[in-house]
């Protein structure tokens, strides 16, 4: 092993390290989209008025915000086949992402949604809509303006959470590194490389957060 | 349960860990995060590039991955860290990455007149920062502050997979052992416990520092009301 950076065994070891990059967002995207299912349900369940439906809703952010990420990860791999529900690596990874970003997704969209004015219920109310017409087509729409922001910042970092997985060996790509690393002792390459890859793919990500927010900020007429 | 009452030496011993790995982390956090809002807002470029980036890149690279890679490559160039001593300098470059966020906001959230009226009365730039600005600008920081201790906390379980033997990975030597000398303990119950013993510490870092929020936020209410409109402060207190 030289002392120097080792270049060509980091183009090498790119297509593998790719691969593992493949699995992080297949991961994500997935655990984003049943997130955001999650946190709306969870907010019409918060929004419900009703003690009884708010209350688990209450219970499930806060017991979500305040335990550590990995252990949550090692419940779901390690403890729940014990009362038989068995889930292979790739699903618990899912699960385990999409239940601490729901708990997020939740307060962003009961943030978004308490947002929108009286005065546009009032509106609604005196055009003689429904309950659930004012909802879907006038809040929801309103409401995910002033959400999105935070709720693109904690899909971002449920990409980065991603990297826990490593933990219960799935594949994805700082379980590559490390697995490599295991093998051929090449840290400081492929920690640089994954670190590159990470913050190439979390910064330009929040770039295109920041472009979508600045679209969705300009008013109605100038579009 | 009761091969949780059996070894719940050991795991206490665990959840001391924990909690010594908190206190360090947060040391070095503070520390760090002090000196970088101070980089941030240095009047040099040269300051305040490197911390801008630093912080940044902290803040963007997963902290699991800035853990492994401390404890990986450190050896590497010729630093000995025991797998402690990397949670901590993990933990605490990230910690203070994001406190020192905390931190920058806070001070900016002085108004800008106060540090000219201080000046203007002769005050030496630290007296300034001293006496003007760090007693106000505690009031923005305390909160979120104590926000991050929390995801402090529960990120010193990842010095579970390098080997420090703290709540976690007590939990899991307890498990391992159980299942090879008798018969096993339910992963189910034991994750379980360790997640509520989490929760019961969290909880109540979250508690307190939304109580902080709700006090210290109380003193600019009341001064705002009392500007505005006297009859409010009379019903807020009815």
């Amino acid at each position: 092993m030289s002392d120097a950076f080792d270049w060509t065994y980091l183009i090498e070891t790119m297509p593998a390290l790719l691969r593992g990059l493949q699995m992080t967002l297949l991961v994500s995207v997935l655990a984003i989209a049943i997130s955001l299912l999650i946190g709306a349900a969870g907010a019409a369940l918060r929004l419900s008025g009703r003690p009884l439906l708010e209350w688990p809703a209450r219970a499930y952010v806060s017991f979500i915000r305040n335990t550590p990420l990995l252990v949550q990860l090692f419940f779901i791999y390690y403890g729940l086949p014990a009362i038989g529900l068995r889930l292979s690596a790739f699903w618990s990874g899912v699960l385990c992402l999409a239940v601490w970003g729901g708990s997020y997704h939740l307060e962003s969209f009961r943030a978004g949604y308490l947002s929108v004015s009286a005065g546009t219920k009032e509106a609604a109310n005196a055009l003689a809509l429904k309950a659930w017409q004012y909802a879907l087509l006038i809040a929801l729409p309103i409401a995910l303006r002033t959400a999105l922001p935070s709720m693109l910042n904690t899909s971002i970092a449920m990409l980065k959470n991603s990297a826990y997985l490593q933990a219960i060996g799935l594949a994805e790509m700082t379980f590559v590194a490390i697995d490599r690393i295991s093998l051929e002792f090449r840290t400081i390459e492929l920690f640089a490389a994954i670190c590159v890859l990470y913050l190439v793919l979390v910064l330009s990500l929040s770039a295109a957060a920041g472009r979508l927010e600045q679209h969705l900020q300009r008013p109605f007429l100038a579009r | 349960m009761n091969a949780i009452i059996a070894n719940r030496d050991v795991l206490l011993q665990g959840l001391g860990v924990t909690l010594a790995l908190t206190v360090c982390v947060l040391v070095v956090a503070t520390l760090l995060a002090s000196l970088l809002a101070a980089g941030m807002m240095a009047r040099s470029k040269s300051l305040r590039l490197p911390a801008r980036i630093l912080v940044e890149a902290m803040r963007d690279i997963p902290l699991f991955v800035t853990v492994m890679m401390i404890y990986f490559v450190a050896p590497t160039i010729g630093i000995a860290l025991d797998p402690f001593g990397a949670t901590v300098a993990g933990l605490g470059a990230w910690g203070g990455a994001n406190g020192a966020i905390i931190i920058r906001a806070g001070i900016l959230a002085v108004p800008k007149g106060q540090i000219d009226a201080s000046a203007a009365l002769g005050l030496h730039r630290l007296q300034i920062l001293r006496l003007v600005v760090l007693p106000q600008a505690l009031r923005p920081i305390l909160p979120p502050y104590l926000g991050l201790a929390t995801q402090l906390v529960q990120a010193t379980s990842i010095g579970a997979l390098i080997g420090v033997r703290e709540l976690l990975k007590t939990a899991q030597i307890v498990i391992e052992r159980a299942t090879i000398m008798d018969g096993g303990l339910s992963p189910f119950t034991l994750y379980g416990v360790v997640l509520i013993v989490y929760f019961i510490i969290c909880f109540a870092l979250s508690l307190a520092s939304s109580r902080l929020e709700t006090t210290l936020g109380r003193h600019e209410r009341l001064a705002v009301e009392k500007r505005r409109l006297p009859a409010l402060k009379l019903l807020a207190r009815s």
